[in-house]
């Protein structure tokens, strides 16, 4: 907003500005600033050794593979549980939506620890899963189970004012130009959901790559197959190899990074070509 | 298509919204659903457009029985108070919706739904905000708009709710006779709600007053206001006097009788009273004057009566003129004509 002349109804934007750049400094930047300085001591021929190894390559797929699928699923369920939670009354339904809380406030390793207990071949789902043959704990099935949890909130909590903004009259509209029902979701109403959708999108799948807590419970942590990153940062440290650790965490940082720009990038577009009023 | 309303009723828990009322409008009429909010004029509307079911009676659109049908089968046209717009399409996209949605052996191809859509923007006067968005519109616009895109897909029956109440004074008055001639052009069977008399009288055929879920009158706009069937009517079309008078031998009378003697219902329109100087006549009674509004076409004057009711008479400016009245002066008042209604 360029104001020069212009009055502002608020003042202190120097104030303001001042303030926000030395608190995201403390508390984000200059943290993260040392762990590439410490990963600066590493020539980039070193780095790369580092990350290349197929140990390494096989914990940012599995990393990123699980979390898109993990933040994917929940897109798709948490729109649908958004929906229900704004739009139909029904008993418990108070309730039902402090339960959309609960990963927040559940100690991960909680989380996880139930999850295996659930999911392990005498679980009580696992049980049934391994009579179809499908087996979930200690599996990347398992990670993702763990990541989808994890991540819901984030998914339910963008869309519910979203979805209560839009007018029922504008549904009943596009029905009575005889469009169907999934005609006037798809059209109608997907458009002013996209941009929310997609922030719900970005921050579960942020929230699932830094994951570690549960996931180490139910993965099962075997190198090549179910060792996701941050349990490869951990190993790394625990074997004192300190710039090891810190290089495949620069690198994480900066792919994450990377993604959630597009992600943010792809949600300003979506945002300005389906100009909301 | 006409329209034929059976014996409808609807509850919403213990609110009775409307209590068998039974509405035939003809192929090609415009008829206003006018009355007080809470009267049932909106909820019968929905019902007519399938938006709502109605607990017992039957929709009938041609003549065939339409209750069970969903509104995407009716082929009727409906326009919100509220416009509710596409807001994410542009203009040109919020009107061809309805033709973009059919299924493919019934869609028009893009060079029929681009005409289509050109002529009716045409229509509503906005062909060159075609790619604008409904948020940079203003609200007479958007409005159109919604007419517009409810037109595209030709229904048989153009159902409007409040459709001008959300404008301001002005704009209502360009847009309802810029409806009028709209609807002399096409020819669509319409209906359309409102709560403001005058937009009513104006622009419908035929009014059907409303009142606490049933229909009071129905009738031409003349029917309705010199001819009212019943107080509530007489009430809600215009400003009017009521006054607690008497009915002696057929003839009605302003002052409060005896008790329990003829008691009725007397209402007069302030246009219908006259002020003077003298007594004249055994209807007149004495008043003073306690406040007077000459501004605009007539020239409001407000009074309080011998027994202590407030009145208002309008004065033509040559009257008042003649009269030379002054704040606080005591004068006669003579009503032209009576309505009474016997209680």
């Amino acid at each position: 907003m360029k104001t020069r002349g212009q009055k502002r109804i608020l003042p202190g934007f120097g104030l303001t500005m001042g303030f926000t750049l030395v608190y995201l400094s403390l508390i984000v930047l200059i943290p993260l600033s040392t762990l590439f300085l410490k990963a600066s001591s590493l020539s980039l021929r070193e780095i790369g050794d580092i990350i290349m190894t197929s140990r390494s390559l096989a914990a940012y797929r599995l990393s990123f593979g699980a979390s898109f699928a993990a933040a994917g699923i929940n897109a798709v369920f948490g729109l649908i549980v958004a929906w229900v939670l704004v739009r139909y009354k029904f008993w418990g339904k108070a309730l039902l939506d402090g339960l959309v809380d609960l990963p927040f406030a559940l100690p991960t390793a909680v989380a996880g620890i139930s999850l295996t207990t659930l999911y392990s071949e005498k679980g009580w789902l696992g049980g049934v899963l391994a009579e179809v043959g499908i087996k979930a704990a200690y599996t990347r099935l398992g990670i993702v189970i763990a990541l989808t949890f994890i991540g819901l909130p984030f998914v339910v909590r963008t869309l519910q004012p979203v979805i209560r903004e839009i007018d029922p009259e504008v549904e009943e509209a596009s029905a009575g130009l005889g469009a169907r029902r999934w005609q006037t979701f798809l059209y109608v109403i997907f458009p002013n959901l996209l941009p929310a959708l997609l922030t719900g999108f970005a921050l579960a799948f942020a929230r699932a790559l830094g994951e570690y807590g549960s996931v180490v419970f139910i993965s099962g942590n075997m190198p090549n197959k179910t060792e996701i990153v941050p349990l490869l940062i951990m190993t790394k440290f625990e074997e004192y190899d300190y710039a090891g650790a810190t290089a495949i965490a620069a690198s994480m940082l900066v792919l994450s990074f990377l993604l959630l720009l597009t992600i943010n990038l792809l949600q300003w577009w979506s945002r300005r070509h389906h100009a909301v009023a | 298509m006409s329209i034929e309303v059976r014996n409808v009723s609807k509850n919403f828990g213990t609110f009775a919204a409307l209590t068998d009322v039974s509405l035939t409008v003809a192929t090609g009429e415009l008829v206003a659903l006018l009355g007080p909010s809470g009267s049932g004029k909106t909820t019968l509307l929905r019902i007519i457009a399938g938006m709502e079911d109605p607990d017992s009676g039957s929709v009938l659109l041609e003549g065939e029985d339409a209750t069970t049908q969903r509104i995407q089968q009716r082929k009727v046209g409906f326009v919100f108070q509220h416009y509710a717009l596409f807001r994410h399409m542009t203009v040109f996209d919020n009107i061809a919706f309805g033709l973009n949605v059919r299924p493919r052996g019934l869609r028009p191809s893009k060079e029929e739904i681009r005409d289509r859509v050109m002529r009716l923007l045409r229509l509503v006067q906005l062909d060159r905000m075609a790619d604008r968005r409904p948020a940079q519109l203003s609200g007479g616009q958007r409005q159109r708009v919604a007419l517009a895109r409810a037109l595209a897909v030709e229904p048989k029956v153009l159902l409007l709710d409040e459709p001008f109440g959300a404008l301001d004074a002005k704009v209502r008055k360009e847009l309802r006779r810029w409806l009028r001639r709209l609807h002399d052009e096409i020819h669509v069977t319409s209906v359309f709600v409102t709560h403001d008399q005058e937009e009513a009288l104006e622009v419908a055929d035929r009014v059907v007053v409303m009142n606490e879920g049933r229909i009071e009158q129905v009738g031409t706009s003349e029917d309705v206001y010199h001819h009212p069937a019943n107080p509530f009517v007489y009430n809600f079309l215009g400003d009017v006097n009521l006054f607690h008078g008497r009915v002696e031998n057929g003839q009605p009378y302003l002052h409060p009788g005896a008790e329990g003697e003829g008691h009725a219902l007397v209402f007069v329109r302030p246009h219908l009273l006259d002020i003077q100087h003298e007594p004249s006549g055994e209807h007149s009674f004495k008043a003073r004057v306690t406040h007077i509004n000459p501004a605009g076409p007539v020239v409001k004057v407000e009074l309080i009566s011998e027994w202590g009711q407030p009145v208002q008479v309008n004065l033509t400016q040559e009257r008042y003129r003649e009269l030379r009245l002054q704040k606080d002066a005591s004068v006669y008042v003579i009503p032209r004509e009576l309505k009474a209604f016997i209680e």
